[in-house]
């Protein structure tokens, strides 16, 4: 599955479409954003998490989606079920976003 | 410059790169920063920081007239620091210049609170303090400044500022003016040991028998004095005024000590 660039028009038809969302909240200034990006894209292939919809949402540009997870530093991370937040956090470890997508899944 | 202007109108200005600060950048960069000072000295230590708790958001009175601190110019960790101070030890509403080109080159620098100057072009360097002044006019807003305007030896003396301090001070009316010291010792551990002092901050109410020089003399000498105390305190390694604000990686000995309990 690919990732998708939304924005603050688009993310809550996103999050009533979709059951289980994650969002990596970027910014064009964001190095550690930007090195994280191909193992988003290779997380977002992963068939264990298939049933995920993959976000990505610049966080500057987009003041409404960043308000619905109280982004404060970036790269942020962000997972919905059914529409609600269940948890966030700022991070450039991939091994806590997977913590985060096993827990988003089970 | 502000009378030999009229000797650089040929001169042809670059355009301002303006500020852009934005909360997520301020958040992000100062947390960066501060690893990057945390992993690169053994103490960075402060002192004087509660003279500009005014110009802090948990002030319980906030200034409403604007700081400039200016500071001495040794070291690349010069701006780094006091980026640090701004984002994360003082939290100040700042802003500061950056050399026009490497502020194209690191955009990411606007979204803390830099703006473009070209030194070396009057008329430019000109207009980025009048911005300065629009930015700062009736602000509890900070402003950085390194008037020495090149990186100079720390024991340099004397320590010489340009004439934009002045002239900023003229185009705002009224401003505070605090001087920064930076110091950078190597002496008893493997990385260096950073003292800073902030000078108590001079309400300066500009009136018509004020010249730009005064004002420039008046801070060259305070810099000067500020400068002078932090080397005294360092070469007796005099610790007890300062506030550690980090403590680094401990040295190679210490480390070596507790791993063989000799400690």
């Amino acid at each position: 599955m690919s990732v998708q660039v939304l924005t603050d028009n688009e993310f809550p038809q996103t999050l009533t479409d979709n059951e289980r969302v994650v969002v990596k909240y970027f910014a064009d200034w964001c190095g550690s954003c930007k090195l994280f990006a191909p193992k988003y894209r290779r997380l977002s292939d992963d068939e264990r998490f298939a049933n995920v919809t993959f976000v990505d949402i610049n966080a500057e540009e987009n003041p409404e989606a960043r308000k619905l997870a109280n982004v404060d530093n970036l790269p942020f991370f962000a997972t919905f079920r059914n529409g609600q937040l269940v948890e966030g956090g700022a991070t450039a470890k991939e091994d806590v976003v997977v913590s985060m997508l096993e827990r988003l899944t089970t | 410059m502000g009378v030999s202007l009229h000797n650089f109108v040929t001169v042809q200005t670059t355009d301002i790169i303006r500020a852009d600060p934005t909360p997520l950048a301020k958040a992000f960069w100062g947390r960066y920063f501060e690893r990057s000072v945390r992993s690169s000295f053994h103490h960075v230590m402060i002192d004087g920081e509660g003279g500009v708790a005014g110009w802090t958001p948990n002030a319980p009175r906030r200034m409403t007239e604007p700081l400039i601190l200016f500071a001495t110019h040794h070291s690349w960790w010069d701006a780094a620091l006091s980026i640090v101070l701004s984002l994360r030890t003082l939290r100040l509403d700042a802003y500061g210049m950056m050399e026009h080109k490497q502020l194209q080159k690191y955009q990411f620098f606007r979204k803390i609170g830099m703006f473009s100057v070209v030194r070396e072009d009057p008329r430019s360097a000109l207009r980025s303090i009048h911005h300065a002044a629009d930015v700062l006019r009736g602000t509890g807003k900070s402003l950085w400044m390194f008037p020495q305007g090149e990186l100079i030896q720390q024991d340099v003396r004397p320590i010489s500022c340009d004439p934009g301090l002045g002239i900023l001070t003229r185009l705002l009316g009224t401003a505070w003016l605090a001087p920064v010291a930076f110091r950078y010792e190597m002496v008893r551990e493997q990385r260096p040991d950073v003292f800073i002092r902030i000078g108590a901050p001079q309400r300066v109410v500009w009136s018509a028998d004020m010249r730009i020089e005064n004002v420039m003399r008046e801070a060259q000498d305070r810099l000067t004095a500020l400068a002078d105390g932090v080397r005294a305190d360092a070469m007796a390694h005099n610790t007890a005024p300062y506030r550690t604000l980090y403590t680094g990686a401990r040295s190679m000995e210490k480390l070596f000590d507790t791993i063989t309990g000799k400690s």
